[in-house]
């Protein structure tokens, strides 16, 4: 039991890092990347490749990989979502799925169909917690989140890049008339939303093993946990993503696997019934 | 006549759907007739997708979920019970139905991406209870030997099952035909163009949607239902997210909210993974690249896009557009007046949060008159007007329309009553024509009405008509004198604003709440927030004057004008002098 909500809470912090990904892109550009979870997926391969293939350390073939989830982030959004915002079309939905499909099937090329393990010291050996056997990658999980929370919170308040940020994210016409590069902030967050999916994939990998699908179903719950959180609130999200991972995984050791996509998405369309705007998201009033 | 000969193309168009579907198969050999049978298939989800999707505007990620209640319902009660295809047909089409209705009911307030995580959701469920319900589902080896459809008592041979999809294609496509030329259609096309203005002329956002939602999901739910059929085995694969996002490309391909995109479009999308067959390995990866690529290139579909070259509106003349009736039409009447004012106001006061946008309001509307409304910026005028028209619930007072208590209903239903609105930017449908949004004011024309909609029964064509002949005249009377057919967000603002004023007398009202329309009308008492104050004074009966949410004066234009109160909630104090030569128009 105490296992089960351990393991969900490291799954839960890995599904608000992805999560927060689609908040990112949302408040910059009003857009969400459905690519996110091929690009958690495509961090994890990538460590993987340099770590078991080339012999790389950990450290260093961790932070390549998300420095080239930054480019394939910025990449995304020039290619794939930018000619269709500027028409004011909603075929990013379409375009960034696509591209997710593009992404795991290039992996599936170079990686092969079964899944590999990604090697990590942090989870060969469980230790004691309180009871429950835990691999000590599973608390540095939330750790990691914890860290990346208080920099983001940092970034957005002390920096000039931060506040270009949070302006465009405010309102974009005015940004762009006190002279704020909308599109390259829109493109950074697109960046920071897929290095955010690739830290998640490098977390997770060790745990659930690497493969080209890896990302498909947890880039979906991740999404349902940002829409259930609120898109606009990153600290719902980031709530969220504790209680659905911990849920999950309860239903899951009690019930099996299908039950558990069963309730828990399930209980995304009963709490979005309830609260149409996400738990935490207020529905504004609108102004005729 | 030539009603009754524009009636006769369908026909013709279904004979010759058949003909080619009956020499088909002789010609492109078994395989490819199997191909062929699969993309018919898939243009009817599609088809019932795009009513959801395309004309709807309600975007739906998990229409598998539907496809696959018609497609274990059909196979289920063959194999288990042993009905037959068209015995079991109906039973897949409701339940699917039923589902659409139980999708539609959370979604109400969903917009976006979480209405898109609601259908996500939902078709997930849908997947996983395939494989987890084994008992009954079969699981993941699914459902097997499910029978050929019969006809007279003989199996169809693969041939003739083809024949018999494509006529079943035709069929709905009518029936969309005829939907999207008649009351339902523009209803749908109101939901996607204007939610706002679709309840300001009386329609039920949420009916619409659970309409539009439960149609769509009948429709995938016989695509479905044919599939399993025609397969004659299933298995939970065919029914996961990809299958979901796949039926949008077609809609999105073909062209959203074109009737023909999704016939043009499923043949491709079919054909396409065998074109690239040969590069058996790098098939999804070019798949994706050219799904982006037509959507690059081809950005209102292959079909929307033919019809954009062409310089036309994939749209579809109202039924009563092409008929030629010369009957003599009342001009706008006015409901039977009764003595006592039509609206009453009573302490009306609203907050938003901390902020209190009205105080106490009260005054009262007499028939036939022109109340004008006025106030400084901020007075809380529009805000007035929305509580009236039922789209903010004020926090405490009553309104009551002839008497009867309307506080707190939905706009929809004030508007039925017979306030309608008119807005201080004009809320038409953009996308529909100028006459389709005047067409779409006259009430009765939905509700209780599908049937005539999706059948265009006589008495629709003749009803539709007299609307079409009723809503040109009405044109004409607010001297609108530009294009029926051009698409109301084409038109310079002006002329929005009649357009607007038509479709609100089409709705034949017992009061107009207008909101600065610098423009009169007479005969209905009508409720104006003007600026103007020449045009207020000119040809108001009566004046109420709001400041900070509080009634300041009300009274006859010279007794108001007279008043300091308001001289001083326009001027400011005394002591500020600002030289005056003109009426205020802040």
């Amino acid at each position: 039991m105490f296992q089960l909500v351990l393991s969900g809470l490291a799954l839960g912090c890995v599904y608000s890092l992805v999560a927060l990904g689609y908040h990112l892109t949302f408040i910059t550009s009003r857009t969400l990347n459905f690519a996110q979870g091929s690009a958690m997926m495509l961090g994890a391969v990538i460590t993987l490749i340099l770590v078991v293939d080339f012999n790389w350390p950990t450290l260093p073939a961790t932070l390549v990989s998300i420095l080239l989830l930054g480019v394939f982030g910025l990449a995304l959004e020039r290619f794939a979502v930018r000619p269709f915002v500027r028409r004011g079309s909603m075929a990013w939905v379409m375009s960034t799925l696509a591209v997710g499909i593009i992404v795991e099937n290039v992996a599936q090329l170079i990686f092969g169909k079964s899944p590999r393990g990604l090697p990590n010291e942090l989870a060969q050996d469980p230790v004691m917690v309180g009871g429950a056997g835990i691999y000590p990658l599973e608390l540095l999980i939330p750790v990691v989140v914890l860290a990346i929370a208080v920099a983001a919170r940092l970034f957005y308040g002390s920096t000039m890049l931060g506040r270009a940020l949070r302006a465009t994210a405010f309102d974009r016409e005015a940004s762009l008339a006190v002279g704020i590069n909308v599109d390259w902030m829109i493109g950074l967050s697109y960046a920071a939303s897929s290095m955010l999916a690739a830290v998640g994939g490098v977390l997770i990998g060790p745990l659930i093993g690497v493969s080209s699908h890896m990302g498909f179903l947890i880039g979906l719950k991740a999404f349902a946990v940002a829409i259930v959180g609120g898109l606009e609130h990153p600290l719902g999200i980031l709530i969220a993503a504790l209680a659905y991972g911990v849920v999950e995984n309860l239903i899951g050791g009690h019930f099996g696997s299908s039950a558990k996509e069963i309730f828990g998405f399930g209980l995304v369309i009963l709490v979005l019934f309830l609260r149409p705007a996400g738990l935490f998201g207020r529905t504004r009033l609108r102004r005729i | 006549m030539r009603g009754a000969i524009a009636g006769r193309w369908w026909l013709i168009g279904i004979t010759a759907a058949l003909v080619a579907a009956w020499l088909l198969p002789g010609l492109v050999g078994r395989y490819y007739t199997q191909m062929l049978a699969l993309a018919g298939i898939y243009a009817i989800v599609a088809q019932g997708l795009n009513l959801l999707a395309g004309y709807a505007g309600q975007t739906s990620l998990g229409h598998a979920g539907f496809y696959a209640i018609g497609a274990y319902c059909g196979a289920l009660l063959a194999t288990k019970l042993g009905f037959g295809f068209w015995s079991a047909l109906p039973f897949s089409m409701l339940l699917a139905g039923v589902a659409g209705v139980l999708i539609a009911v959370p979604s109400f307030r969903l917009e976006g991406p979480y209405l898109a995580m609601v259908t996500i959701a939902f078709g997930i469920i849908v997947a996983s209870i395939l494989v987890e319900w084994s008992d009954v589902t079969g699981g993941t080896q699914g459902v097997l030997n499910i029978p050929r459809p019969e006809i007279f008592g003989t199996r169809l041979p693969l041939e003739r099952q083809f024949v018999l999809i494509i006529l079943i294609l035709a069929l709905t496509t009518l029936l969309m035909r005829n939907l999207m030329r008649s009351p339902w259609g523009r209803a749908f096309m109101a939901v996607r163009e204007n939610p706002i203005a679709t309840e300001a002329v009386g329609l039920s956002t949420r009916r619409v949607k659970t309409i539009a939602c439960t149609l769509s999901a009948a429709l995938a739910g016989l695509g479905g239902h044919l599939f399993a059929f025609f397969q004659g085995f299933i298995s939970p694969e065919a029914f996961e997210f990809e299958a979901s996002i796949f039926f949008l490309t077609i809609v999105i391909l073909g062209g959203a909210g074109t009737l023909a995109g999704p016939i043009v479009a499923a043949p491709v999308m079919v054909f396409l993974p065998e074109l690239l067959q040969r590069f058996i390995d790098y098939r999804l990866i070019i798949y994706g690249t050219l799904i982006v690529a037509f959507l690059y290139a081809l950005p209102l579909g292959i079909v929307g896009s033919l019809f954009r070259h062409w310089g036309r509106r994939p749209a579809y003349a109202p039924i009563g557009a092409a008929a030629e009736v010369a009957t003599a039409q009342p001009a706008p009447s006015v409901r039977a007046n009764t003595s006592g004012p039509v609206l009453e106001l009573e302490g009306v006061r609203m907050s938003f949060g901390g902020v209190r946008a009205l105080n106490g309001v009260g005054f009262a509307v007499e028939p036939g008159t022109i109340h004008a409304l006025i106030g400084p910026n901020g007075a809380g005028k529009t805000v007035l007007l929305n509580v009236i028209g039922g789209y903010y619930r004020p926090t405490e007072g009553r309104i009551r329309l002839r008497r009867r208590d309307i506080t707190g209903i939905s706009p929809h239903a004030v508007a039925r009553l017979g306030i309608a609105r008119t807005f201080q930017t004009a809320q038409l449908f953009g996308e529909m024509t100028v006459l389709e949004n005047v067409l779409i004011g006259f009430p009765g024309q939905t509700v209780g009405r599908l049937l005539d909609s999706a059948l265009v029964t006589p008495r629709l064509r003749r009803e539709e008509a007299e609307r079409v002949a009723a809503a040109r005249q009405l044109l004409d009377f607010v001297g609108f004198r530009g294009d029926l057919d051009a698409r109301a967000n084409s038109l310079p603002f002006g002329h929005q604003r009649l357009v607007e004023i038509a479709r609100a007398l089409a709705m034949n009202p017992i009061l107009i709440a207008m909101d600065e329309p610098a423009a009169g009308l007479n005969r209905i008492a009508v409720l104006l927030v003007e600026h103007h104050m020449d045009l207020v004074m000119g040809i108001s009966n009566r004046v109420t004057v709001l400041d900070y949410g509080e009634k300041i004066a009300e009274g006859a234009p010279a007794e108001v004008q007279a008043n300091p109160l308001v001289i001083e909630a326009y001027l400011g104090a005394e002591d500020i002098d600002v030289p005056i030569a003109a009426p205020i128009s802040a």
